[in-house]
């Protein structure tokens, strides 16, 4: 397994070690309250310590990533991040929209007639059963009514 | 008798039934869809039925989940693209047997054993889960907590040779219940000044982020990942034959009754035992086939391989409902949903939802019933009538449509972005947890059980004045703790075994 394997390979379990090591540190100022947190942490922190120990010693790939499009899902959740921050801007139907075209075009599906068809009835369904049948407070912005 | 009664007349009103039907069909087709399953489906509709009679919403979710089981072997038989993983040993038997033109046959033993399966499973709830949740009314916190502590050890048991990331993800799910207002003094913890996390982490986006985001982050992976393989549509359209179903004979049920026994049985069994799940059970009824009937060639078209798996899936269903109607630990990923679903709807699961509302807790058995009944033939008709035209959906749409659903219903739990970013959270972390092959199963179980652990220990200590002895004098405590330590016990046992037999061998 080269060096570059074993990174990812043993990023999870450091990454949960930090986690652990975080949540116990920040428990020990709860008193009472923090034992909890302390046992749970101490748990995550173990099975981290072996899971890392597991993946050194072993050296057996536990993460494949051959063939995985790793920017396409960093680009989609940068989309998502996206929509959050623009949804109380643009409105719920506009961002909405504009995600799911996204998305469906992203999957690498071509025809932008039924795309922009299926995404635009997507959103008009779903702001149909939760903004007039639910009765969501959907941030409209541009299209209130 | 008087539940089973007011569970009934709540049962028939015409927009349950009519829930319970959409529910089915709904089920029958999000199962036949490779990428989609009763979790995601459920998942994205929870927030729907915020609107809806409690009895409405619960009959919807009930349906989807029994059928969504059955439909995943439509494709499996017909394509060999298990639907859903709970049908992969189905594909085993099923696609030869469609190669050799049974696919109708096919299609019928599968049928048949799912409405066999499920029934069985439907009944066992309507048996234990009275009983059960009786026992449970003498429970106190200590009870409680050991019952918390027995949930996670039958989880951890049945890790097989995944203990250690099994033990890593609950305790990430026991970090996560302690996010919010401890329930002793209301101390924020872990909140990082965040208002919205002051009442935990929400179930529901969490459970659209693990389920819905997740599923949609593993098919834009895949993209130009491997340009050669073969478009799953056109996959469709090259191989899907016009079937009609047909349904075992007399004699064919006859020779596969003791099949669907003895694969309900594991079913049931699995469906109860909280951490195992569809895919263990479906394995295991598959091998007790094969040693029940050595003499048949598995795996060229055999029934009894199609009716195995098909039995044992469908028999996990309603029986994985058990600890959570009964005793309110869910016991898989999709009996964690019905929770967040029945807490949305204002009901308590565990022994109180029989004592305060008999009615809506004997609805749900008997929903799981007559969901089992009625889809027998819809999975005739959708066999024969719908299923190619579904089959044809495009998935790169219905991602989309999917992913829009997510957002809206995550949106929809608490009318606030925030739990957007829940939901984006948590599927970020499914696709990094599948990706290290690290159980969700266990995140979710935990991260429920985890409040539930805290709260009755610290009505333990100050019952019993900080002294841990609670759990070892009190008799039902004591047999939940030997249950825990037998749980985790004996399957470490066995494997020490295993290991020590196989080394003089090598």
């Amino acid at each position: 397994m080269n060096k570059k394997q074993l990174a990812i390979d043993a990023a999870m379990p450091v990454f949960f070690i930090a986690v652990a090591l975080y949540v116990i540190v920040k428990a020990q100022g709860m008193g009472s309250e923090g034992i909890f947190p302390t046992l749970s942490g101490g748990v995550l922190l173990l099975s981290a310590i072996y899971i890392l120990a597991d993946t050194v010693m072993k050296k057996r790939q536990v993460v494949n990533l051959e063939g995985v499009n790793l920017v396409m899902v960093l680009i989609t959740v940068a989309a998502l991040i996206l929509y959050i921050v623009l949804l109380p801007k643009i409105g719920y139907i506009v961002d909405t929209f504009i995600l799911g075209i996204f998305v469906i075009r992203s999957l690498g599906y071509k025809k932008m007639g039924i795309t922009l068809l299926c995404s635009g009835i997507a959103v008009l369904v779903t702001f149909f059963v939760f903004k007039i049948l639910l009765a969501v407070p959907l941030p409209m912005i541009f299209l209130e009514f | 008798m008087s539940g089973i009664l007011a569970g009934l007349g709540a049962l028939c009103q015409p927009m349950t039934l009519l829930a319970l039907f959409g529910g089915v069909v709904v089920g029958l087709i999000v199962g036949s869809l490779p990428g989609l399953n009763d979790s995601i489906t459920m998942a994205v509709l929870i927030p729907v039925t915020f609107g809806m009679e409690p009895g409405t919403a619960i009959g919807l979710l009930v349906g989807i989940y029994c059928a969504s089981a059955c439909g995943g072997s439509v494709p499996s038989i017909l394509l060999k693209i298990p639907g859903t993983a709970s049908a992969t040993v189905t594909a085993y038997d099923g696609y030869p047997m469609s190669q050799k033109g049974k696919s109708g046959e096919a299609l019928g033993y599968a049928i048949s054993a799912s409405t066999f399966g499920g029934l069985t499973s439907a009944f066992v709830l309507l048996f234990l889960s009275p009983f059960l949740a009786r026992q449970a009314l003498r429970f106190g916190p200590p009870e409680y907590f050991m019952l918390a502590v027995l949930g996670m050890s039958t989880v951890i048991g049945m890790a097989g040779n995944n203990i250690a990331k099994n033990v890593l993800a609950m305790a990430v799910g026991l970090v996560l219940s302690c996010v919010g207002m401890s329930p002793q003094t209301g101390l924020n913890r872990f909140t990082f000044g965040i208002v919205n996390l002051m009442d935990g982490i929400s179930l529901v986006p969490m459970l659209i982020g693990l389920f819905g985001v997740t599923s949609i982050l593993e098919v834009i992976e895949t993209i130009k990942a491997k340009p050669a393989a073969k478009d799953f549509v056109e996959n469709v359209k090259e191989n899907y034959q016009k079937v009609k179903v047909v349904l075992p004979d007399k004699e064919m049920s006859k020779r596969l009754l003791p099949i669907w026994a003895q694969s309900s049985l594991i079913g049931n069994v699995i469906g109860i035992i909280p951490g195992a799940g569809m895919v263990m059970a479906i394995f295991m009824a598959y091998d007790q086939a094969q040693r029940r009937r050595p003499s048949l060639p598995f795996g060229t078209g055999v029934p009894e391989g199609i009716a195995a798996p098909e039995a044992a899936n469908n028999a996990v269903v309603a029986s994985s409902m058990v600890p959570l109607l009964s005793l309110g630990v869910p016991g898989n990923s999709t009996s964690a949903l019905f929770l967040g679903a029945l807490t949305i709807q204002g009901l308590r699961t565990g022994p109180t939802l029989f004592r305060d509302t008999p009615d809506m807790a004997y609805m749900i058995i008997l929903g799981f019933i007559l969901a089992n009944i009625i889809m027998l033939p819809l999975s005739i008709a959708y066999c024969n009538v719908l299923a190619t035209a579904v089959l044809r959906l495009k998935r790169e749409i219905l991602s989309g449509i999917v992913l829009i659903l997510c957002v809206t219903g995550a949106f929809a739990v608490a009318n606030s972005a925030f739990n957007i970013c829940v939901m984006l959270f948590f599927g970020v972390v499914g696709y990094f947890f599948n990706k290290y092959k690290i159980p969700q199963s266990s995140l979710i179980l935990a991260s429920i059980l985890g409040s539930m652990m805290e709260s009755n220990w610290t009505q333990s200590m100050v019952y019993a004045g900080g002294s841990v002895s609670v759990f070892f004098t009190r008799p039902l405590s004591l047999i939940l703790f030997v249950l825990s330590v037998i749980c985790i016990g004996m399957p470490l046992i066995n494997r020490f075994k295993a290991k020590k037999e196989k080394t003089p061998a090598a």
